[in-house]
């Protein structure tokens, strides 16, 4: 088989920019994640071991009954390496023998979680995000931890927590919508339609708190701080603030929270090009013609020492003809069905196949893109 | 973008292989169908080759496949003893499944001889000589669940071995690759693999069993798959298979290790009448089987390989920053006094290719001071 090496223009390397989206509703205590209701389990909440809402890691224990001898575990044994799982404190970690198994437990799982934080009340989380609050005032200066008339530090907020598995590398700017409903009707939402992070009411379109920003998106670390301290909608009073999202109410009452994420997909895209004259030659043994390749009269004989390949093989005439039992005008015909790649070393690292395969005579040209993401 | 670059020396990298293992408890009730009625979970075949086993009902999208289960026979024992050329049935078409399966595995597991014929799979390992296993049950585990191998002297088959089908689970065995650690073969294309033997059973029935009798099976570990000779559910009394012979004097059975006339479904006897029957197809077999499976047990591996580069910082490297607030009118402001030693904050730690092209970053949890009188070693880690 004959290799083709990819020139300079063949080859380039470019990322997918993705944005999935996921969705969480608060109701009645509960978390759901994407509209999905995840089965019961018979011996947890779900099927998963895990409460609604969550997104398990693994989904390995599935309805198993929970205990130890039913459920599927991790485990490492101690060794000169040194590793353990990061749930292992080091002192955990030094109490283990060398040869000891250091287990850990299924599932894994995550969801978004919320913080309120009532005026003058110790907050250590929103503390911790000080600098990263104050690095965004070039975007809005409601970013600002502490303002003339505003101070964060001792401000009733309340903190959405977002883990960046539903979100990747960072949360689409502007896609972040959060709501209030009441009985199924939407009352009140959240906006950041101007893409500044700025999260502003824009419904109920007619009272004195539309357009007031109630607050702030660090689209990068994947928080949500709200600060708004009046009712969403004054017909609906007296349920809490913005800065109270998420509070379980009633169950006639919900919340929701919507955004895109942004996911990087790193793409190689490759044209291998089939041009006129070239790959018109094929090892298949069908390439040769059917009486030629039976009739065992001109081969040469087999040998320990050597191996000579019949000199006149007669290609078989594949051209499509409109009568029966003609031969046609001969014309060297291949059909490529499959791509292979290579590396450096000629190891077959990959193949693209064809849907169907291509006719290839020796007037035609192709090429053909192949995408590779990883 | 850095502006000083340190280059790793020879001890400055160092390759590790963490081995991360998973304990794969399943019980008997998943694989026999009972925890979701009516075998929601097992999948059959209208070619009826093999059943694939889920654990929850496959219907399902959270069902994940844990085993499929086949049935295999060596061509030449399916021929009928008393007339050599002629197979046992001659209409049923289970019996060409049956021997395709077991030589599509042969082929893969075993590989051929110096003349390009099938090996058969070979009890003892030795694969010039000795018995062979013509009668296999196959279980080929889920690479969800197997992952890079098995990990080996973790594999236990508990089946049940009452003479009642109703009461099939009262009395067990277990069978095992107890030793596997250190005792394993390495002539298979597919990998290592060691034999199975069966432990004594709640009535002591196979403890005298000789050593090549007590090995009723293989497990191939990178492969993930186990294969059980069939006959240890065999009870008969007819002597073709007459290779689990129980202690002389036992009370139970005669050719095979469970007692004679075993009842394997509610309404078939021994396994040898099921292989033998023109109407019992392989899935009748392979429902069998799974219905005295009682529980099953083994531990995955995974292989971490990870590279470890110190990353070391001299007393006299990095006290100084690129970083454009580090310095106001020309003086570094975390300095108090000019006089004070230059002194900078290490917050990240970038690794570069030979082209200075940044191929990994490295963050502190909080950053790390650095100034002339410390020496810093930093261990970053990159697992793939």
């Amino acid at each position: 088989m004959s290799l083709k090496k990819f020139e300079t223009n063949d080859l380039f390397t470019n990322r997918i920019k993705t944005h999935p989206r996921s969705y969480f509703l608060l109701n009645d205590g509960k978390i759901y994640y994407n509209h999905d209701v995840v089965p019961s389990g018979s011996a947890s909440e779900t099927i998963f071991h895990t409460p609604q809402g969550h997104l398990s890691l693994h989904e390995i224990n599935i309805n198993r009954t929970n205990t130890a001898t039913n459920l599927v575990y991790p485990f490492i044994t101690k060794q000169g390496s040194l590793e353990a799982f990061k749930t292992v404190s080091t002192e955990a970690f030094q109490g283990f023998a060398y040869g000891d198994e250091i287990t850990g437990s299924y599932p894994a799982s995550a969801t978004i979680s919320r913080s309120s934080f009532a005026q003058n009340s110790s907050r250590p989380e929103i503390m911790a995000l000080k600098n990263t609050f104050n690095h965004y005032r070039s975007l809005s200066n409601h970013y600002s931890f502490k303002t003339s008339d505003w101070d964060k530090e001792s401000q009733s907020i309340g903190l959405v927590k977002i883990p960046s598995i539903f979100y990747g590398s960072s949360i689409k700017k502007g896609s972040v919508k959060l709501s209030l409903y009441k009985d199924g009707e939407l009352l009140a939402t959240l906006e950041d339609k101007a893409r500044n992070g700025e999260l502003v009411q824009t419904l109920p379109s007619d009272t004195a708190d539309t357009g007031k920003v109630a607050g702030v998106v660090l689209y990068n670390e994947g928080f949500v701080a709200l600060t708004g301290s009046w009712e969403p909608d004054p017909v609906n009073a007296g349920f809490h603030q913005w800065s109270y999202w998420g509070n379980n109410l009633s169950q006639a009452f919900s919340w929701d929270i919507d955004f895109l994420g942004t996911n990087y997909i790193p793409t190689i895209t490759m044209f291998a090009h089939a041009k006129q004259g070239e790959l018109n030659n094929s090892t298949n043994p069908t390439f040769i013609d059917f009486d030629d390749r039976n009739d065992n009269q001109e081969e040469v004989p087999l040998s320990r020492n050597k191996y000579v390949e019949d000199t006149e093989l007669t290609i078989s005439n594949v051209v499509k003809s409109e009568y029966s039992n003609s031969s046609g005008s001969f014309e060297k015909t291949t059909y490529i069905s499959k791509i292979g790649i290579y590396d450096e070393h000629k190891n077959l690292i990959a193949i693209a196949k064809l849907a169907t395969p291509v006719k290839k005579t020796e007037s035609r040209s192709y090429t053909f893109k192949m995408k590779l993401d990883f | 973008m850095a502006s000083t670059f340190k280059t790793f020396l020879t001890d400055d990298i160092a390759n590790t292989r963490t081995l991360l293992h998973e304990a794969i408890p399943i019980t008997g009730s998943i694989v026999n169908g009972v925890t979701y009625n009516t075998n929601n979970n097992v999948k059959t075949y209208g070619h009826g080759m093999f059943q694939s086993v889920y654990d929850y009902p496959f219907a399902s999208s959270s069902a994940n496949h844990i085993f499929d289960l086949a049935y295999g026979v060596s061509l030449i024992e399916e021929r009928d003893s008393a007339t050599p050329n002629e197979f046992i049935s001659s209409t049923n078409d289970f019996k060409k499944k049956r021997t395709n399966i077991y030589n599509q595995l042969a082929q893969v597991l075993v590989g051929h001889d110096v003349n390009g014929s099938i090996r058969k799979f070979d009890r003892d390992g030795d694969l010039t000589a000795g018995a062979t296993h013509d009668n296999l049950l196959f279980f080929n585990f889920s690479r969800l669940l197997g992952k890079d191998e098995i990990k080996k002297g973790t594999f236990s088959l508990e089946i049940g071995t009452a003479v009642t089908y109703a009461t099939r689970n009262s009395t067990t065995v277990a069978i095992t690759d107890t030793g596997a650690e250190s005792n394993y073969r390495v002539n298979s294309p597919a990998g290592e693999y060691a034999i199975l033997n069966i432990g004594e059973d709640d009535n002591n029935n196979v403890h005298n069993l000789t050593t090549i009798n007590k090995q009723c099976g293989l497990i191939f570990y990178q492969a993930g798959i186990v294969a059980i000779n069939a006959l240890v559910f065999h009870g008969g009394t007819t002597g073709a298979y007459n290779n689990w012979t129980p202690a002389s004097g036992s009370a139970s059975g005669t050719a095979g290790f469970l007692s004679s006339s075993v009842e394997m479904l509610a309404d078939q006897t021994d396994i040898e009448t099921m292989l033998k029957s023109d109407t019992v197809t392989s899935d009748a077999i392979l429902n069998a089987a799974r219905e005295r499976i009682v529980d099953i047990q083994f531990s995955n591996t995974t292989e971490l390989n990870s590279t470890i580069y110190f990353c070391r910082v001299g007393h006299n490297d990095f006290n100084y920053s690129s970083n454009p607030t580090y310095t106001t009118n020309s003086k570094i402001n975390v300095k108090n006094k000019s006089t004070d030693a230059p002194v900078s904050y290490i917050t990240t730690v970038g690794l570069y290719s030979s082209d200075n092209e940044m191929l990994a970053v490295a963050k502190l949890s909080e950053p790390l001071r650095k100034d002339p009188t410390n020496d810093i070693t930093l261990r970053v880690r990159l697992d793939y």
